[in-house]
C-alpha cells in the first residue's frame, strides 16, 4: 500500500500541489494514501459512491452537500488534485502563507466563506433564495418543527441579512452577517503532519 | 470551546515550586529540601476564588478565562495531593524514602483526581434522574439541586478524594439535563442562592485571612526569604506558562500568542487555599512553620492586591481581546451549525479523529441513550436550538414592541378582517442600516399588526380557525354600543348626526317593524306555519339574503326572540319582509 501510493504520486505533482494549496509534503503524502484507500475502483478517481461508503457521512445532515462540493460542475469523478483543492479550503489560515498572495489563497477567509456559500447556493446564481434556505434548514432541524415554523425562521433569517430588499442573500450580505464570527477558526481543521 | 480550553489546563505546578529548592538559605534556617518542596507545593497553587473575582470584572475573552479559571479549579487535586505526599515524606524523613513511595505518590494523585471526578459524575447522573420526575413538586427542585451538589462535595471529602473536583464536575455534567428538566423559576432560584452563598463565603474567607495576618505572634520575618519567594514564583510561573503553551500550540487551530501568555502568567493569583494549607502545617515536623506562614500571608496579599488591581489596566494596555456580549442572530446560529457539520464531514473524509468527530460521537450517544434516561419527554422533544433562539428573539421583540406602543399611548391591536393572516409585511419596508430588529420594523409599520407573533403561525396552520377569528373581530366591531342613560347634550338646537344616533334610529325602526309584524301575525293565525321553514334558509330567490351569511344568524336571533314573545309560529311572509330591510341595514353599518 505504501509503496504503491508513492509510486503513483510523482515528485513534481507533489510540488505543484504544495504550491497551489499550501499543504506540506508529509500532509500531501498522508492524504494521498487516504485518497487511495477510498478509491475502491483503483483508477485514480473518486466517484460519489466512494464518498458515500464512508459511514459517518450518512448520519451527517449535510453529508450529501459536502460530497457534491468535491465534484466540479457536471463532473462525476474527482482526481487527487481536485480532492486536495477542496480540502485546502480547510487549512488554518496561517499555514497557507506559503502561497503567492495570502488574499487569494485557497484557505483565506474569503475562500472559506465562498465555499460555505456554495453549500447553500445549489443553482449557483450567487444568491441564497428562500427555498434554498428552507432546504438547508429542513436538513438540519429535527422533525418536531413543522413546515410553517421553518418558513418563519427562514423569513426571519432573510430579513435579518437582507439589505437590498430582494428577499435573497447575496454573497456580500452573507459576509456581513458573519463579520463578527471567527470564520478562520470555525472553518479550519488541523491536518496531521 | 470548552474542550479546547480543557486542553489548556495542565497545571504548571512543577516549575514554580522548584524555585524554592533553588533558593539557598542566606541566613541559617532550619529547613531541608523536603520542607521547601512542601512549601512550594502549597504556594504554587492558583486560587479559584481570587481568579474568579478578578477575571469576572475584567471580562477577558472566553478562551483565556477558561484556561486560567480551569487551571485553578483543577489544580486543587494536584495541590492537595502533593501537599499530603510531601507532608508524609517530611514526617518520615528524607533518608527513609524509598522509590516505592514516589510511585505511590504519583498513583495517589491519579486516584484522588479521577476519584473526585467520578464522584461528581455519579452525583450529576443522580441529580438529572431526580429532576426528571419533579414535575409535580416544582418547589422542591432547588432544594434537590443544592443538596445533591453539596452531597457530592461531602462524599468526596469522606473518601479523601478531591472534593472541589467532585463538585465542579457534578455541576458541569448535570447542567445540560437539569436545565432542560427544571422550571425556569427554579433555575433562577438556584442561580441567585448560589451567588449569594458564594459572595458571602468569599468575604468571610478574606476577612479571616486579614484577621489572622495581624496576629503578630505567629510571625517570623525574614526579608530575603520573602523577597526571593515573590521573585521566584513570578519568574517560574512565566517559565511554566511559556513551556506549556508551546506544547499546547501544536494541537491548537488558533494558537495562544504572547499576549495571552502574559495575561495567563499575571493572572495566577494565590489565595485562601495556600493560607489554609500552611496553617495546617505541623510545627513539629516543619520547624520553620512561622516563617512559611508569614511568607504565605505576604505572598497572598501581594498577588491579590497588587496583581489583582493592576491586571485590568494591563489588559487594556495589552489590548487583549475582550469577551463580546452580543446577541447571536438567527443567521449566525444557523451558519455556525452548518460550519460544524461541514467540519465533521471533512474530518470523516480525511479519516482523522479530530475534535468534531469526538464531539459528534458524544452527541450521538447523548441523544440516543443518555437523554432518554435523564431528560423529561417534553424537554427532549423541544431540543432544537434554532427554534429556541427564534422563539426567544420573537418574545423579546414582542415585549419591546408592546413597551413602545404603551409609551406612545395607543394600543392598536386590531386585526381588521380581509387582511392576510401574516400582517407583518416583511417585504414592504427596507430596514434601516442602524437597527435591523423586527421591533423597529413593526414600529414603523404601525398599522394593524397582530401582537402575538406566534399567533401568526397559529393562524396560518388552522385555516378554519382564522375564519372564526375574523368573524369574532367583525362581530366585536359591529355590535351596537349600549345606550347611555345620560347623554350630555351640548346644544339643544343642533341634532348631532353621530353614530350612536344612527344606531338608535335603526334599532327603533326595527323594533317597530317587529311589533307590527307580530301584531299582524297574531291576527292571521297559525295555518301559515309551514312556509316559514322554506324561507328562512336563505332562499336563493332573495339575493340579498343569501349573500350575508351572518344575517342568517341575525334572522335566527330575531326569530327566536319573536317566538318567545308570541309563543306561536310565525308565518314565512314575516321573515321575507324583514330580510331585505335587514340586509339593507346591515350594509349600512358594515
Amino acid at each position: 500500500m505504501g509503496s504503491r501510493a508513492s509510486s503513483l504520486l510523482r515528485e513534481e505533482e507533489i510540488e505543484e500541489i504544495k504550491r497551489e494549496t499550501g499543504f506540506s509534503h508529509s500532509q500531501i503524502t498522508r492524504l494521498y494514501s487516504r485518497f487511495s484507500s477510498l478509491d475502491k475502483g483503483e483508477n485514480g478517481h473518486l466517484t460519489r459512491d466512494d464518498f458515500q461508503r464512508i459511514p459517518e457521512l450518512a448520519i451527517n445532515p449535510l453529508g450529501d452537500r459536502i460530497i457534491n462540493a468535491f465534484f466540479a460542475d457536471g463532473e462525476d469523478q474527482v482526481n487527487f488534485r481536485g480532492f486536495m483543492r477542496t480540502l485546502a479550503h480547510f487549512l488554518p489560515v496561517e499555514e497557507g502563507t506559503r502561497n503567492a498572495s495570502p488574499r487569494e489563497a485557497l484557505n483565506s477567509r474569503d475562500s472559506k466563506l465562498r465555499f460555505a456559500f456554495s453549500l447553500y447556493d445549489l443553482d449557483k446564481d450567487d444568491k441564497i433564495s428562500r427555498e434554498e434556505l428552507l432546504q438547508v434548514l429542513r436538513m438540519m432541524v429535527g422533525v418536531n418543527i413543522s413546515d410553517e415554523q421553518l418558513g418563519s425562521i427562514a423569513d426571519r433569517t432573510i430579513q435579518e441579512a437582507d439589505q437590498d430588499g430582494d428577499h435573497a442573500i447575496s454573497f456580500s450580505e452573507f459576509q456581513k452577517v458573519l463579520e463578527k464570527v471567527d470564520v478562520e477558526q470555525k472553518m479550519s481543521i488541523r491536518f496531521l503532519h | 470551546m470548552l474542550f479546547l480550553g480543557l486542553c489548556g489546563m495542565l497545571p504548571p505546578q512543577a516549575f514554580p515550586f522548584m524555585a524554592c529548592i533553588v533558593s539557598d538559605p542566606w541566613e541559617p534556617l532550619n529547613v531541608t529540601v523536603l520542607d521547601f518542596l512542601l512549601f512550594g507545593s502549597l504556594i504554587a497553587a492558583v486560587d479559584p476564588v481570587a481568579v474568579l473575582a478578578v477575571f469576572e470584572e475584567v471580562h477577558v475573552n472566553e478562551v483565556l478565562f477558561i484556561i486560567v479559571f480551569g487551571e485553578s479549579l483543577l489544580n486543587d487535586a494536584v495541590t492537595v495531593v502533593l501537599y499530603k505526599v510531601f507532608d508524609s515524606f517530611v514526617g518520615v524523613g528524607i533518608t527513609n524514602i524509598q522509590n516505592v513511595d514516589y510511585v505511590k505518590g504519583i498513583g495517589s494523585f491519579l486516584v484522588v483526581a479521577l476519584g473526585g471526578i467520578a464522584v461528581g459524575v455519579v452525583f450529576a447522573f443522580f441529580m438529572s434522574l431526580v429532576t426528571r420526575f419533579t414535575k409535580h413538586v416544582k418547589i422542591m427542585e432547588p432544594a434537590f439541586i443544592l443538596t445533591l451538589a453539596y452531597l457530592s462535595y461531602l462524599t468526596a471529602e469522606m473518601f479523601s478524594l478531591s472534593s472541589i473536583l467532585a463538585i465542579t464536575f457534578c455541576g458541569i455534567c448535570c447542567r445540560r439535563y437539569v436545565e432542560a428538566n427544571v422550571d425556569a423559576k427554579s433555575q433562577t432560584t438556584v442561580w441567585y442562592t448560589l451567588k449569594l452563598l458564594a459572595s458571602s463565603a468569599e468575604t468571610i474567607i478574606f476577612i479571616f485571612l486579614g484577621i489572622s495576618a495581624i496576629d503578630t505572634e505567629k510571625w517570623t520575618w525574614n526579608t530575603s526569604f520573602i523577597l526571593l519567594t515573590l521573585l521566584f514564583i513570578s519568574v517560574f510561573r512565566i517559565i511554566g506558562v511559556v513551556l506549556q503553551t508551546w506544547l499546547l500550540n501544536i494541537g491548537r487551530v488558533v494558537p495562544l500568542n504572547y499576549i495571552d501568555q502574559a495575561v495567563m502568567s499575571y493572572g495566577g493569583l494565590r489565595g485562601a487555599v495556600a493560607f489554609a494549607l500552611v496553617a495546617l502545617l505541623d510545627e513539629k515536623k516543619v520547624p520553620e512553620k512561622k516563617l512559611f506562614l508569614s511568607t504565605t500571608i505576604i505572598v497572598v496579599f501581594f498577588t491579590i492586591v497588587i496583581q489583582g488591581l493592576t491586571i485590568k489596566p494591563l489588559v487594556k494596555f495589552l489590548k487583549v481581546k475582550l469577551s463580546e456580549e452580543h446577541q447571536p442572530t438567527l443567521s449566525e446560529e444557523m451558519y455556525l451549525r452548518v460550519f460544524d457539520h461541514t467540519l465533521t464531514a471533512v474530518e470523516d473524509v480525511v479519516g482523522q479523529i479530530g475534535h468534531h468527530y469526538i464531539r459528534d460521537k458524544w452527541e450521538y450517544f447523548d441523544r440516543n441513550y443518555l437523554s432518554k434516561v435523564l431528560m423529561r419527554r417534553m424537554a427532549r422533544m423541544n431540543k432544537s436550538n434554532l427554534w429556541d433562539l427564534y422563539h426567544d428573539l420573537n418574545v423579546k421583540d414582542a415585549i419591546s414592541f408592546v413597551q413602545q406602543k404603551e409609551k406612545s399611548g395607543s394600543l392598536a391591536f386590531v386585526h381588521s378582517p380581509g387582511d392576510k393572516a401574516s400582517n407583518i409585511n416583511f417585504t414592504a419596508l427596507a430596514p434601516s442600516a442602524t437597527e435591523l430588529s423586527l421591533s423597529n420594523m413593526l414600529r414603523k409599520s404601525d398599522t394593524n399588526v397582530l401582537l402575538d407573533m406566534q399567533a401568526v403561525d397559529v393562524v396560518q396552520r388552522c385555516p378554519d380557525d382564522s375564519e372564526d377569528i375574523i368573524v369574532h373581530r367583525m362581530l366585536s366591531n359591529s355590535l351596537y354600543q349600549t345606550h347611555r342613560r345620560r347623554q350630555p347634550r351640548y346644544s339643544r338646537h343642533m341634532m348631532k348626526n353621530d353614530l350612536q344616533h344612527k344606531e338608535e334610529r335603526e334599532i327603533f325602526k326595527r323594533n317597530m317593524l317587529n311589533r307590527l309584524q307580530s301584531f299582524k301575525s297574531s291576527k292571521q293565525g297559525k295555518h301559515l306555519r309551514g312556509k316559514r321553514r322554506h324561507k328562512v334558509n336563505g332562499h336563493p330567490g332573495n339575493g340579498d339574503l343569501s349573500n350575508c351569511s351572518w344575517s342568517d344568524k341575525y334572522n335566527g336571533v330575531c326569530k327566536s326572540d319573536v317566538i318567545v314573545e308570541e309563543e306561536d309560529d310565525e308565518n314565512g311572509i314575516t321573515f321575507i319582509a324583514m330580510g331585505p330591510s335587514n340586509a339593507h341595514e346591515g350594509k349600512q353599518f358594515s
